[in-house]
């Protein structure tokens, strides 16, 4: 009689019997009301569709608020229902337009409200429809009662999951202001919890958001009440805004304790057997311990490392369990697996790729975000700390990294690249370890990954490892050839790195290794990029050409002789009256470099130009250019591999320049104590006389 | 110590609106002179009413209004669900509706111990006052006493509260508790000991031995 009356109703027959109807629906509500027994039997007899099909029609609200509560019940606890309701295209909008027509019924609304958040958790309603949408408009008319607020909070907590969702949250600023305006009423602990629940959620990425929040003057309450609360999850929830708002809102000196205060709980989090909430702990340390070394030094002396490297070698073993039934799966099957689809299940997706992709934004598993969380917690307390990269190695939790910069997920291979940077900053001994386990021929394959940024953290990690260990990377692969490519690429951060990396392999190595790199690399392609467009690219490749230089006399006449003297000198005039304080300083380096060759040489960098502008750079407004200024003349004017009649030539070549008064005025009005002591050193330069050279005179 | 009477009269009132004894409240905000706070006065009607059908066995009008008010509460709240539709079930057998007791068990009340294995234990229970012709003389009688009837619609009323965001806690039974607690580590100091709650009636047996002492 129900369905039959029902379906009278959408077929637009006169109804009589409306206020019966009404009572029929909400005795059938009753019955299925927490009973799945009941809701089965409803099931099958068709009172789902029926229900969903009378929210379409223009009947009595009471009617419709009770088709809704019947398709709320039904999402829970129904499997059966779900697909019925997934397959039901217009579920959505027909809530949506009983939301928008009835603003003025409560019970409307609260249903409206129930059923979109129970949808959306359960993927019954489709976020991208909800986000579309105009509801967010609504909401904050609706937000009149903490029931409601609470629905609202929980819905917005729930979308705001990626930074497209929160940018389409944050155009409707209005609803977001009105939940951080009822953090400071005393409200009750579950609609408190949800508002905070949501701004977490919702902060990640406004800053205007958090200072809203931080002018609260009862924030700090709040937060002292959630961060010692009894609730795992309400002292996570309170560590992740907290963490928000530190990222672009200083602390009082007075509340900074609020900040150390939550690494323990999520360090602790981090033994905990839900994953979920070891992702969360772990994601929040990765923000929260950034750039920030105090931060650090707790969380690495409270075992953060050691319990995420567990949770990483769990995770590990569990994926390499299921990879080996599916092998044997497979097996069994009788496919072939060629040399190739080894090898390529072994490291990933990893081809020759001249033009690297970008990472999609394709969502990862729990377990993946957990790993790639807890290399960026690792790397972050590893950055600045040598004590915790030491345990790291002793612990040899060194090795899952390194296995994990052969996972398949390029996200996670970039992660553990960025790891090795960190780990990489270590002492010769420490990098060892990591050599011996073949960390190089890894990376060198990551060289030539699919994904653009896999490549670069592989190149930023070679950088590091390189230094000590130039010899160990020449002899790996193809590494420098590799490198050397990359020099060439179209991406600007790729050739920086490509180029940081080439200059760390000629820092004080033998001059084999030197011969070697400038072997592959030639100085035709060194002095394009010290032409190159990106001024950190030609201030690295100016680096490189100095280390390249350095007490090699030989190397100098060879460099001016492929560039061309005029050529070269060109060049280093440019550099000379760039606005790149750090690319002026460098190209003054390499000037000194030179200087310091033979008389050949240094006669080469006496040219007018050049020392016009050294002379001009002592007046610079930066420091280090005037100490690097003053570095040439140290060096022009060396006594010890000097001819004497030259240097005296080139004394008065400055003193035409008046050098030394301007010297004196640096000693005199400089307060840089370095910039003085220099400053000294040249005009003792200038006033060092040569016993020869004054016998000779006298003669 | 000196206790005001605004501070009485404000947990009486909060007890009175929180239990939902809206009549009563509104007399005593009358005579008292006083207001309720923000909240406690939530739904009061509606709860006065659901009270009201619970303690008189009109369970199904009960689970109506319950579900009007806020159709999620019974459906998270499964324990609570099933304490209702058992107390239907009692409310069959008093009427001494057999057949229709018997077939509410096995089709609405026995699917609902699928969750919970303990349910089934209750359901027994209820079930063995169907072995007497007098159910009062069943060792299970205390399940058709008005005590239990009183206790649920208390505990439906606090769940009412709990879904809309609101104290449901009473803060004359907060302080009791306290007290009691106090009592507890006062222990040690041989103080006083109230021994009945309700009446206020206290002990001072081991206050004396101590003076004796």
């Amino acid at each position: 009689l129900l369905l039959q009356m029902l379906k009278d109703m959408e077929e637009k027959k006169p109804i009589e019997m409306s206020e019966t109807l009404l009572l029929k629906l909400k005795k059938a509500k009753n019955e299925i009301i927490g009973n799945r027994h009941m809701k089965m039997h409803y099931f099958t007899e068709g009172l789902l569709h029926e229900c969903l099909l009378s929210i379409q029609t223009k009947i009595s609200i009471d009617i419709q608020i009770q088709s809704l509560a019947i398709i709320n019940s039904f999402m829970e606890d129904c499997k059966e229902a779900k697909g019925v309701l997934i397959a039901q295209k217009t579920l959505f909008f027909d809530i949506e337009k009983i939301f928008k027509d009835n603003q003025h019924v409560q019970r409307a609304i609260d249903i409206c409200l129930r059923i979109i958040r129970n949808g959306l958790v359960k993927e019954i309603i489709r976020l991208d429809d909800f986000l579309q949408s105009e509801m967010l408009e609504y909401f904050p008319k609706a937000m009149n009662t903490e029931v409601f607020v609470l629905l609202i909070s929980d819905i917005l907590a729930f979308c705001a999951t990626t930074s497209f969702n929160r940018r389409k949250i944050f155009e409707q600023k209005e609803v977001i202001i009105n939940l951080t305006k009822y953090i400071e009423y005393n409200l009750s602990y579950d609609c408190e919890y949800a508002i905070l629940n949501a701004l977490s959620k919702v902060t990640t990425e406004y800053d205007e958001l958090c200072k809203e929040i931080m002018g609260k003057p009862k924030i700090f309450q709040i937060f002292e009440k959630y961060i010692r609360h009894p609730s795992e999850q309400a002292r996570i929830c309170i560590s992740q805004l907290l963490a928000n708002v530190n990222k672009f809102v200083k602390f009082p000196l007075s509340q900074q304790h609020l900040l150390r205060w939550i690494i323990p709980t999520l360090v602790k989090t981090l033994k905990n057997t839900n994953i979920v909430m070891k992702i969360q702990a772990a994601s929040i340390l990765s923000t929260l311990l950034e750039a920030n070394k105090d931060f650090q030094k707790i969380a690495g002396d409270l075992g953060a490392i050691e319990d995420i490297c567990e949770t990483l070698k769990n995770l590990c073993s569990e994926t390499k369990e299921e990879k080996k039934e599916s092998k044997e799966e497979e097996n069994k099957k009788g496919k072939n697996n060629n040399g190739r689809k080894a090898r390529d299940e072994a490291m990933g997706d990893i081809i020759d790729a001249e033009d690297p992709l970008v990472f999609s934004d394709h969502e990862l598993s729990p377990e993946q975000k957990m790993i790639c969380y807890g290399l960026n917690t690792i790397e972050a307390i590893t950055s600045e700390h040598d004590e915790f990269r030491r345990k790291l190695i002793d612990q040899n939790n060194h090795k899952i990294i390194i296995e994990l910069l052969k996972h398949p997920e390029p996200k996670i291979r970039s992660s553990a690249c960025l790891c090795m940077v960190s780990i990489g900053r270590s002492d010769k001994i420490v990098k060892n370890a990591l050599f011996t386990d073949g960390v190089a021929s890894i990376l060198n394959r990551l060289l030539y990954d699919k994904y653009l940024d896999v490549q670069i953290n592989a190149t930023s990690a070679i950088c590091n490892l390189t230094l000590d260990f130039q010899k160990q990377i020449i002899d790996t692969g193809d590494i420098l050839k590799r490198l050397v490519e990359l020099t060439q690429t179209k991406h600007i951060t790729l050739r920086y790195k490509a180029v940081f990396a080439i200059k760390n392999l000629v820092y004080v190595p033998t001059n084999d290794i030197k011969k070697m790199v400038l072997a592959k690399l030639t100085y035709l392609k060194l002095f394009d990029l010290i032409d190159d467009e990106e001024p950190t690219i030609q201030e690295q490749a100016i680096l490189t050409l100095r280390n390249i230089l350095h007490k090699r006399p030989e190397a100098i006449q060879e460099a001016i002789d492929r560039a061309g003297s005029e050529a070269f000198l060109k060049k280093l005039d440019e550099k000379l009256i760039g606005l790149n304080p750090s690319l002026v300083t460098q190209a003054i380096y390499l000037l000194c470099i030179i200087a310091s060759g033979n008389e050949k040489q240094k006669t080469f960098v006496m040219d007018g130009n050049i020392v016009k502008k050294i002379v001009a750079l002592l007046g610079h407004k930066q420091n280090i250019v005037k100490i690097a200024a003053i570095n040439f003349l140290m060096n022009i004017l060396w006594k010890e591999n000097a001819d004497a009649a030259n240097r005296e030539k080139r004394k008065k070549v400055f003193r035409e320049f008046e050098v030394e008064a301007k010297l004196n005025e640096l000693i005199r009005s400089s307060s840089d104590l370095e910039l003085k002591a220099k400053a000294q050193q040249a005009l003792t330069c200038f006033n060092e006389q040569d016993f020869y050279f004054h016998y000779s005179l006298q003669q | 110590i000196k206790v005001s009477k605004t501070d009485m009269n404000k947990l009486i009132l909060n007890y009175l609106y929180l239990e939902g004894y809206k009549d009563a409240a509104k007399h005593f905000e009358k005579e008292s002179g006083m207001a309720c706070e923000a909240g406690e006065n939530y739904a009061v009607s509606e709860r006065k009413e659901i009270r009201e059908l619970i303690q008189k066995d009109m369970i199904d009008a009960a689970i109506d209004k319950l579900n009007d008010l806020c159709p999620e509460i019974l459906e998270k709240n499964l324990s609570l669900n099933f304490k209702l539709q058992k107390q239907k079930l009692i409310s069959l057998i008093k009427l001494k509706k057999t057949e229709e007791a018997i077939e509410f068990a096995q089709n609405k009340l026995a699917p609902l111990a699928e969750t919970n294995k303990s349910f089934l234990v209750d359901i027994e229970k209820v079930m063995s006052l169907l072995a007497f012709d007098n159910p009062q003389e069943s060792k299970n009688s205390d399940l058709l006493e008005y005590s239990l009837r009183h206790s649920l619609a208390s505990e439906v009323n606090e769940a009412i509260l709990q879904a809309f965001c609101q104290t449901y806690e009473k803060k004359l039974l907060l302080l009791t508790k306290m007290m009691l607690f106090s009592q507890k580590k006062a222990l040690s100091f041989h103080a006083p000991q109230i021994s009945d709650v309700s009446t206020g009636k206290y002990t001072y047996e081991q206050y004396m031995r101590r003076n004796l002492s």
